[in-house]
């Protein structure tokens, strides 16, 4: 009997451990290898069950988002061909004929036999469910305004990978988000500063600028220089980023933005910072007269006027009037090199901006300190007058904003706030100095209400008064300038004693007359006529009724 | 051929090991009782496993269908939104206002009225120096 126990019992321990091992092994593979190897799927393979974010423009419509198209794929093996051809194949525009030859293709399983059906069409497609047929639904990213603000938005690849523009910078905001249990969170969505309306009416008029002028480029920028939202941001020639693939074949670089990445040589608006440090550092007053002569030797260099003639005594609303290089070299020269750049820096020059955009340039500012070897002298005048210097149209929109912002440098963004369900992330003004006090800045700002009236009026809009300053700049090869071209702009902003936005007109080689004044000016002038009512940019109403100018 | 007599013999001796403890049981009440409760307790086990396995089952189907209800409702959406932002972009309200008889506007006349009140309308402007 005690034989037959033992061995019982042994028997007994022996049918535990299997049915325990059994147990331990079904929670391994059911609980723990289960999760594991989920995570364990290629990246490839998973497919985003949840759309991306949507960008909206200030006032919520959309520019960008994604809609649900289909792959319709079959099996040839037993597939329903008869339904197929009855109650598909004619809405979907397929002869039979070339249903009935899909019976002598390969066997192959999931053969695509559609792809990139239109929602409508594809749900059709899977409400049917004829049986070896299948409706794959994916997410494809669409443009409702087309080509608008194409190099603002960027554009969203077939990896579904955000490239360039909002698409690129926010990604990781825009892109759902795999979650702990392995179900997804929809991307954020994101509303822009861009106003639509205002970003259509400068890429029509920036069109009609680059047609007038024969400019073979150009950019607007449309800021509200109060809180660095950019209202509108145009460059030409753009691109659909629906068609962003053939658009990289034709053209190299044709995504990068030139308001932002791009870098030039500003030329005379440059003269606005630099009679801003002259003024604010107390060397001159808006009154001091300065003899103007056709040219000046700086450090064994001579700098002529763009005019190569003189005015004699002339004051610093005349310097900028009559944009006088001789005038701002020898500002810059009284300021002192030191001094000078120190205005520079704080101006946000040779540093990106911050902006919520991929591929931002820093642009070049060469110093005495940090590049002792390629600074003279008459680099210090040359970047008096915007030359030897090179920027961003975004950083001499944004350092010349602070100028209309009462002295106070405000960071640019195009993201006004962040949505992820109920939870609103609301963009914040970023003041990123105080380069100048706010009695130079409004001191500036009458100089150049005043320059505008004396020597560009063709830049007046009806009712508003407008600080602003002309440009026109050579254009930088290697051994010199790129003669006789030149790039030609216009920098201004309204009302000029309380200003809501501030505009940079830039055109790119321009042959129909090689001066901002004769190009640049005009296309400010009636961009901005069509602008300001639509961004609700009131009239300075005393001027209206007086009439001043 | 030894290793396979080798292993005939483990595999007899283990059955021959097991049949004649069998054979000189004497299943008492007790043992009957042991091995009843064994079996039982397999059987309760197992049950409890299927019925688990299966409310599991059926559960994660449901879960399934559900997300799939979810992402087609989703896809829906998606292509309403669509519909929706196509029938108000710029260029059909320019059409549509056109074909109502809407023409755009030339220049732009603006009155001064002096001592007028503020306009409090929401306008960009307002926005800015609200926020400011």
């Amino acid at each position: 009997m005690d034989s037959f126990r033992n061995r019982f019992n042994i028997f007994l321990i022996i049918v535990s451990i299997i049915i325990a091992l059994v147990g331990v092994q079904l929670i391994r593979f059911q609980l723990i290898q289960h999760v594991a190897s989920q995570r364990d799927v290629p990246e490839l393979l998973k497919v985003e069950p949840v759309a991306r974010g949507r960008i909206y423009d200030r006032n919520g419509y959309l520019l960008s988002g994604d809609e649900a198209h289909f792959e319709l794929a079959y099996d040839r093996n037993g597939a329903n061909y008869e339904r197929f051809i009855q109650e598909l194949a004619p809405t979907l525009g397929i002869p039979p004929a070339d249903i009935l030859a899909l019976k002598a293709q390969p066997a192959i399983l999931h053969q695509q036999l559609i792809k990139d059906l239109p929602y409508d069409l594809g749900n059709l497609a899977r409400e049917k469910d004829i049986w070896g047929f299948t409706a794959h639904p994916y997410w494809k990213r669409a443009y409702p305004e087309s080509s608008l603000a194409a190099h603002v938005l960027g554009f969203v690849n077939d990896d579904r990978l955000g490239l360039y523009g909002i698409e690129g910078w926010y990604n990781d905001v825009l892109t759902p988000t795999r979650q702990a249990d392995g179900t997804f969170a929809p991307g954020a969505d994101v509303v822009l500063t861009i106003d639509r309306n205002a970003q259509a009416i400068t890429e029509e008029e920036l069109a009609l600028a680059l047609r007038e002028t024969g400019a073979e480029s150009g950019s607007i920028i449309v800021m509200n220089p109060r809180n660095g939202e950019i209202l509108a941001m145009a460059s030409a020639p753009s691109y659909d980023p629906a068609r962003y693939a053939e658009m990289a074949v034709e053209k190299e670089n044709a995504f990068v933005n030139p308001n932002v990445s791009d870098i030039y040589e500003p030329g005379s608006i440059f003269k606005i910072l630099t009679v801003a440090a002259a003024l604010d550092s107390g060397t001159v007053t808006r009154d001091t007269v300065y003899n103007d002569t056709a040219s000046i030797e700086v450090g064994g260099q001579l700098i002529w006027n763009w005019d190569r003639g003189g005015y004699g005594p002339l004051d610093m609303t005349g310097l900028l009037a009559k944009s006088r290089n001789v005038g701002a070299s020898i500002l810059a020269m009284r300021v002192g090199q030191q001094e000078f750049y120190r205005y520079l820096r704080a101006f946000g020059l040779g540093r990106p901006t911050g902006i919520d955009l991929q591929h931002e340039a820093a642009g070049l500012l060469i110093t005495r300190d940090k590049n002792p070897d390629r600074w003279s002298e008459a680099i210090l005048a040359s970047n008096s007058f915007g030359q030897a210097i090179a920027t961003t149209p975004l950083q001499m929109v944004t350092s010349i904003g602070a100028v209309a912002n009462d002295g106070v440098l405000v960071q640019p963004h195009v993201v006004k706030k962040i949505m992820r369900g109920d939870r609103v992330d609301e963009a914040k003004i970023v003041a990123l100095g105080h380069p100048i006090s706010r009695e130079t800045a409004r001191t500036l700002s009458d100089m150049l209400a005043e320059a505008v009236v004396r020597e560009v009026p063709e830049a007046l809009v009806e009712g508003y008064t407008i600080a602003g300053k002309t440009g026109t700049a050579q254009i930088p090869i290697p051994g010199g300038y790129d003669d006789p071209w030149t790039i030609a702009s216009f920098i201004a902003y309204a009302p000029a004693h309380d200003p809501q936005v501030i505009v940079l007109v830039k055109l790119d080689r321009p042959t129909s007359s090689m001066w901002g004044s004769e190009t640049a000016v005009p296309a400010f002038q009636r961009l901005a006529t069509r602008l300001f009512p639509v961004l609700g940019v009131r009239p300075d109403s005393q001027l209206t009724m007086s009439n001043e100018y | 051929m030894p290793a396979n007599s080798h292993n005939q013999s483990a595999n007899q001796r283990f059955t021959a090991w097991l049949n004649q403890g069998l054979k000189r049981q004497n299943w008492s009440v007790r043992r009957v009782a042991q091995m009843g409760l064994l079996i039982a307790l397999g059987v309760v086990v197992a049950a409890l496993y299927l019925v688990q396995s299966s409310q599991i089952v059926t559960s994660t189907r449901q879960v399934q269908l559900l997300r799939e209800e979810l992402a087609e409702l989703q896809q829906a959406n998606a292509d309403l939104a669509m519909k929706i932002s196509l029938m108000t972009t710029r260029v059909q309200l320019q059409q549509r206002a056109e074909a109502l008889g809407f023409a755009v506007t030339g220049n732009l006349l603006f009155v001064a009225v002096p001592h007028l009140p503020q306009d409090d309308s929401p306008s960009i402007a307002n926005i800015y120096s609200s926020e400011r």
